[in-house]
Parts: C-alpha cells; sequence; structure tokens
C-alpha cells in the first residue's frame, strides 16, 4: 500500500533572497510503499515457548507484530486504515521512533527547490533514505502490522537467560527491535536452534536461523579493544601498544561486520592482548577481567564446530556432498 | 617610583573555625619599584599604522602604552583599597585586589595556609611591577617584539606573547593571546606569525590561506623600525611542536576505527618518539621527520581534509616549510669571543 509521510531534515542552503548561506530546517511529504502480504506467503518461522511469540519468515526476513493493548486482549482495535492515517503525518505504535527524518523540527518551511541557489541534496537524500529505512521494515500481513525484528536468540544472563529479538547495534537503539550494543554483547548469546535454548525457542523453519555468535563475538572483541583506544590521546599510547594496534584497525575499519576477516583477527587480537597486559596503566584498558573477557572472546572462535566445508577449500567439495 | 598597596591571592586557608583547609583571600602589603624613564631614555622601537601605533625600548625590551586609559596617575589610583577590582588591560592577570571578605595574612585566625601558593603569586605581582613603566605621565607595559601577523581579514602588526592556557576574560593579562583551538579567530598559533623583514613570506600566506591579496608591509613602509637592533630576536618559535600537538589532537576527536590505517601507520613513528616525554625533551631533527611522514600519509589517507581540517593542515605545512627551509649558517665562529 502506498502511503505519503511528511519528513523534515536541516539542510545548509542559501536563499535566491538572502546573501549568505544558513542552516534551514525544511519539510515535504514523500510517497513510501508498505509492503502487502497473507499470512499464507509469511508463514510462522519460530516462536518462544513462554510468551507465544511468534516471528514470520517473508523475503528472508524476521518479523514481529506490533498491536495496541485491545488487540492483544482481543478487542476492536485500530482498523489498517486508522492506523496508516495516524502514521502518515504523526506516529503509532512507536513505529518511527529513532529515526532522525520523523522528529518535529520548529518552524520548517516546506522545501521548493527554486527558491535556493545553493542547496545541501545530500542532507535530504539521507532524511528519505531513512524514511525508506523506515517503511522498508514495516510488513502488513492481512491488514496487521508487523515489523522487522532480529532472529531470534538466547541471551545468557546471570540469573537464567531470555530470549530477544533485537538488532544489536545496528543503527539508533530507539528503533523498535533495536537495542544497544553493549560490551562483549554476543559473548553471551546463543543461537536459537542450540542445544541449551530449545526449551525456550521452537523453530519452525530451520533455514531462517543463521547467526554466528562465534564470529561475531570476535568481531565484537575487535570492535571494543578499537573504542577503549578511541577516547584516548595519541600520545599516551604506549608505541608497542600502538603498532599492535595498527593491524586490528586495518582488518576492522571501513568494513560490514559480514566481511571482516575473523581467521585473520586472532592472531593481531592476541598479541595486542598481551602487550596490554604488559605495559598498559591505564586501569580502565589494563583492566585484567577486561582483558580476560577478550581472552575468551577469541577462544569462542577457536572452539566454534567447524564443518567440514569450512575447512576443504570450495573445489574439493563435490557436487554430491 | 615607590609603590606600596596590599594584594590578593586564593589560598587554601585553615582557620580557628573551619574544620579543614578552604578557598580564601588573602591580603598582604607588598612594596614594589616601578620603572620610570624620560623619553630619552626609552625611545620609540617600532611605529605603525601611521606612528598611531608604537613600542618603546628599554632595559633590552619592548614596551607598548597601556589601551584605552593610559594615564598612569588614573591607572595607579585604581590600585587597592580604592578599587576592589583589578583593572583588565593592567594588574587583571597578576593579581587579586581585597574584597570585604579577605582576611590579611597576619590575622590570629589563621592556623595554615599555603606558603607555595603564597611565593608563587608574590612572583606574580613582582612580575607585574617588572613590566610597568612610566614615560612622560603614560603607563606602558612590557609586549613582544612587534611581528606581522596573518589573520583571516589579512595582515596586522602584533605584538602579543602566546600565554600558556586560555585564561578567562578577567584573568587576560595585557599583551598576551590566549591558546585557543579556535580556527579562525583570536588563538594562538606560531605559523602566522612572522618577524618583521619577513613581509614576503607572509603576502604570501595571506593569499595562500585565505585569499587575500595585501601589499607587502616592508616595501610600503607600513612599519617604522627606529632602533634596528630591537629587531630579530632568534626564531625558536616552537612550531614543530604546536603542529604535532594540534596533528595529534585532531585525530583524537573521531573514532580510532574511522581513522584510515594509512594514516595511523604515518601517526605512529610520531606518537612513539613523543610518548613518555615532554614535547620540548625531542629531538626536533626527528620530529620533523616522523612529522613528513605523516604528512605524506595523511594526503593519501585524508585527502578531502575530513578528518584533519584544512587549517590545521595548513598550519602543519607551514611548520614544516619553516623548518626545512630554515636558512643554514656556515658560520662556524662562536658567538662569544674565548676569554684572553
Amino acid at each position: 500500500v502506498k502511503i505519503e509521510v511528511m519528513i523534515s531534515y536541516e539542510a545548509q542552503c542559501k536563499s535566491d533572497r538572502g546573501t549568505s548561506s544558513y542552516k534551514g530546517k525544511f519539510y515535504e511529504t514523500v510517497e513510501l510503499e508498505i509492503v502487502e502480504t497473507t499470512a499464507a506467503a509469511a508463514p510462522v518461522a519460530t516462536e518462544t515457548c513462554q510468551w507465544q511469540q511468534q516471528t514470520r519468515w517473508f523475503a528472508n526476513r524476521h518479523f514481529l507484530p506490533r498491536y495496541d493493548e485491545d488487540r492483544r486482549q482481543g478487542k476492536q482495535g485500530l482498523t489498517t486504515e486508522e492506523a496508516l492515517e495516524i502514521i502518515q503525518d504523526g506516529t503509532l505504535y512507536a513505529l518511527n521512533c529513532g529515526y532522525k527524518c520523523f522528529e518535529r523540527n520548529q518552524r520548517p518551511s516546506f522545501f521548493d527547490a527554486s527558491r535556493y541557489l545553493e542547496f545541501d541534496f545530500v542532507a535530504r537524500d539521507q532524511a528519505i533514505a531513512e524514511a525508506k529505512l523506515c517503511f522498508d521494515r514495516i510488513l502488513l500481513i492481512d491488514g496487521d502490522i508487523w515489523v522487522e525484528c532480529a532472529e531470534p536468540y538466547l541471551i545468557r544472563e546471570e540469573f537464567g537467560s531470555k530470549v530477544c529479538h533485537d538488532f544489536a547495534g545496528g543503527g539508533n537503539s530507539s528503533r523498535p527491535n533495536h537495542r544497544a550494543l553493549n560490551w562483549l554483547f554476543h559473548s553471551n548469546v546463543l543461537r536459537a536452534d542450540d542445544l541449551a535454548a530449545a526449551r525456550s525457542i521452537r523453530v519452525l523453519i530451520p533455514e531462517s536461523i543463521a547467526l554466528q555468535p562465534e564470529r561475531e563475538t570476535i568481531i565484537d572483541a575487535a570492535k571494543f579493544l578499537l573504542e577503549d583506544y578511541s577516547c584516548f590521546y595519541l600520545w599516551d599510547i604506549h608505541p608497542q601498544v600502538f603498532s599492535a594496534l595498527g593491524p586490528v584497525q586495518a582488518l576492522y575499519s571501513g568494513r560490514d561486520r559480514a566481511e571482516i576477516d575473523c581467521e585473520a583477527l586472532v592472531e593481531p587480537i592476541l598479541h595486542l592482548l598481551n602487550l596490554i597486559e604488559r605495559h598498559e596503566d591505564e586501569e580502565r584498558i589494563g583492566n585484567p577481567f577486561r582483558i580476560a573477557g577478550y581472552r575468551k572472546a577469541v577462544e569462542r572462535w577457536l572452539d566454534r564446530d567447524m564443518s567440514i566445508a569450512d575447512i576443504l577449500p570450495a573445489q574439493a567439495i563435490g557436487n554430491g556432498l | 617610583m615607590k609603590l606600596t598597596f596590599d594584594f590578593a591571592h586564593r589560598n587554601t586557608v585553615k582557620t580557628r573555625s573551619s574544620i579543614a583547609g578552604r578557598p580564601l583571600s588573602l591580603s598582604e602589603t607588598v612594596t614594589l619599584e616601578i620603572a620610570e624613564a624620560t623619553t630619552m631614555d626609552a625611545p620609540v622601537a617600532v611605529s605603525w599604522d601611521n606612528g598611531s601605533q608604537f613600542t618603546r625600548w628599554h632595559d633590552g625590551r619592548h614596551f607598548k602604552a597601556v589601551e584605552g586609559e593610559s594615564d598612569a596617575s588614573t591607572l595607579l589610583s585604581r590600585l587597592p583599597p580604592h578599587s576592589t577590582e583589578p583593572v583588565r588591560g593592567f594588574t587583571a592577570g597578576f593579581m587579586l585586589y581585597p574584597t570585604t571578605d579577605t582576611l590579611h595574612i597576619d590575622d590570629p585566625k589563621i592556623e595554615h595556609f599555603d606558603e607555595r601558593t603564597r611565593q608563587r603569586r608574590l612572583a606574580n605581582v613582582r612580575e607585574w611591577a617588572n613590566s610597568c613603566l612610566v614615560v612622560d605621565g603614560r603607563m606602558y607595559m612590557a609586549c613582544a617584539e612587534p611581528h606581522y601577523r596573518v589573520y583571516p581579514w589579512g595582515l596586522i602588526v602584533a605584538t602579543e606573547w602566546g600565554a600558556e592556557d586560555n585564561p578567562g576574560f578577567y584573568e587576560h593579562r595585557p599583551n598576551t593571546i590566549g591558546k585557543g583551538d579556535h580556527l579562525n579567530s583570536g588563538s594562538w598559533f606560531h605559523t602566522e606569525r612572522f618577524n618583521l623583514g619577513r613581509g614576503e613570506e607572509a603576502v604570501a600566506m595571506a593569499k595562500l590561506w585565505h585569499g587575500k591579496t595585501v601589499i607587502n608591509p616592508d616595501s610600503a613602509g607600513m612599519v617604522d623600525i627606529l632602533i634596528p637592533t630591537s629587531i630579530g630576536a632568534p626564531d625558536d618559535r616552537p612550531v614543530l611542536y604546536e603542529a604535532a600537538d594540534q596533528l595529534l589532537n585532531s585525530l583524537n576527536h573521531i573514532e580510532f576505527r574511522l581513522i584510515p590505517p594509512i594514516l595511523l601507520r604515518g601517526v605512529q613513528p610520531m606518537s612513539e618518539l613523543l610518548w613518555g616525554r615532554e614535547a620540548r625533551e625531542v629531538n626536533p631533527d626527528h620530529l620533523a621527520e616522523t612529522l613528513d611522514t605523516a604528512r605524506s600519509a595523511l594526503r593519501i589517507g585524508d585527502p578531502e581534509m575530513r578528518i584533519v581540517r584544512e587549517p590545521h593542515v595548513q598550519r602543519l605545512d607551514e611548520a614544516l616549510r619553516r623548518w626545512f627551509d630554515a636558512e643554514i649558517s656556515f658560520d662556524v665562529s662562536p658567538t662569544k669571543g674565548l676569554n684572553p
């Protein structure tokens, strides 16, 4: 279904009437599309045993429902048309929370390209792309609103474990089905089809489970090691630690999480940890518990279950295997 | 001229009634000597702006008239106890004045105060007296040797020293400029300052950095040097240290993972050289080499000048230019002759 929503943004511009450029606030409406489907096309992929929370599987993505309280209690809630009408120029079920383009600016002016000699179109394109991203994550299944979520996973905590559907660290953490990436978050994460998770999560579509927590954990280790030195004056880094940080940074920076070479990360991280342990006198970084956490993260990657396909070169595996 | 007055300073004071030391202001009486000179003893050394601005040369130093009200008797009549606030541009930054809640240092209520702080403040007051000069009824304060300063609107003659830190408005000493991180406005940075006589370099920089076409002040006779020996202090400005400092500072503003790897590798030798050392202890030749390495890495790793901004790159360029283009003297004779 097509929907017209109002977005607003700030952009540097120069009006045809003034002499200097300034940062203006603008609004405009953009037409976006929400994908519609039926329950048959989007089958249930997983469900949690305790709360009966279902995720549905559509276009290789998981979706969670977003109802209002009335619907949840079985009463008559908002109809689809009413819900969409509210979303058009407002917010409903926190669907567009955390997306900056839907925040309301004070006294924005309507964007009209002919009125500006210079305009920062990059800022405008970013706002439109963000709005597209927001509505791309919404799915209408038989008229109900569902929002994209991460595949379910189990978080082990001190006094038990719980199922979570949130993307960790995927942009703003106040977006629906998002959460902040805590320190070494993935080291406590278990896959949905893990034996330990069998009591909490029921997997109905096995191929929808693709998370590699071991891999995410070692990437977390690299990320947080670099973050430790981010608020650091570069003169104060010990020269040997500095030179060991270089390889880790080179493997991590400017890459997606999916394309980082984890096998290559192992040696540089262990080398860096040894040098930090020996030379770092900053208590925040040289804390032995912290270093032990990083070591464990690397070990988790080294101890992972591997299939023969990971070890053998691709040509060695015949078609029949 | 002998002056006797009470000055105040902040100190950690333990009084009879307080449990521990607390910040209080203490006053004490000082007697100071202020230099006086005739116009013959303190002749005009350098004048500019058609003679409206000038420095006087006395006792091997340049002195400049106090800005605004410069009548000596008026200024001295605003010393304590006739006023409670230091005069900006005259006594501010050197001392505080006693107010109603100031204790005298001999007060029997006082049990203990920090003597080292007191000595430091006393030294400041003596420094103030040492930098004052009265000529012909006008008050002059010591200033830096006049030099050209290139700034976004062109070129001026400046007489400030760089302050070590960034003092507040009411602690601002005359003829100093704070060390801020502002790119365009009133901050101290050595690379934009040139000795008198190096006008063409200053003109070239105004053209290159700010796109301003200015006439060469040397050839235009903008500056009148009446005492040539007063000009030409050795140009040992710490440009390299400042450039290294601000380069690492600007890298510090972004996350570590966002630094391009090549830039990180380029900065590493410099960081290694400076680690655990005061900037002044470092061999400037080594520092220049590592800075040059860092600059080449910067050109490749950050060509759009997003991480290290254009003014910073310009300062780095200028610092290295000055270092590598410095005239090398082949005069090996010692400056002081041997004892006969």
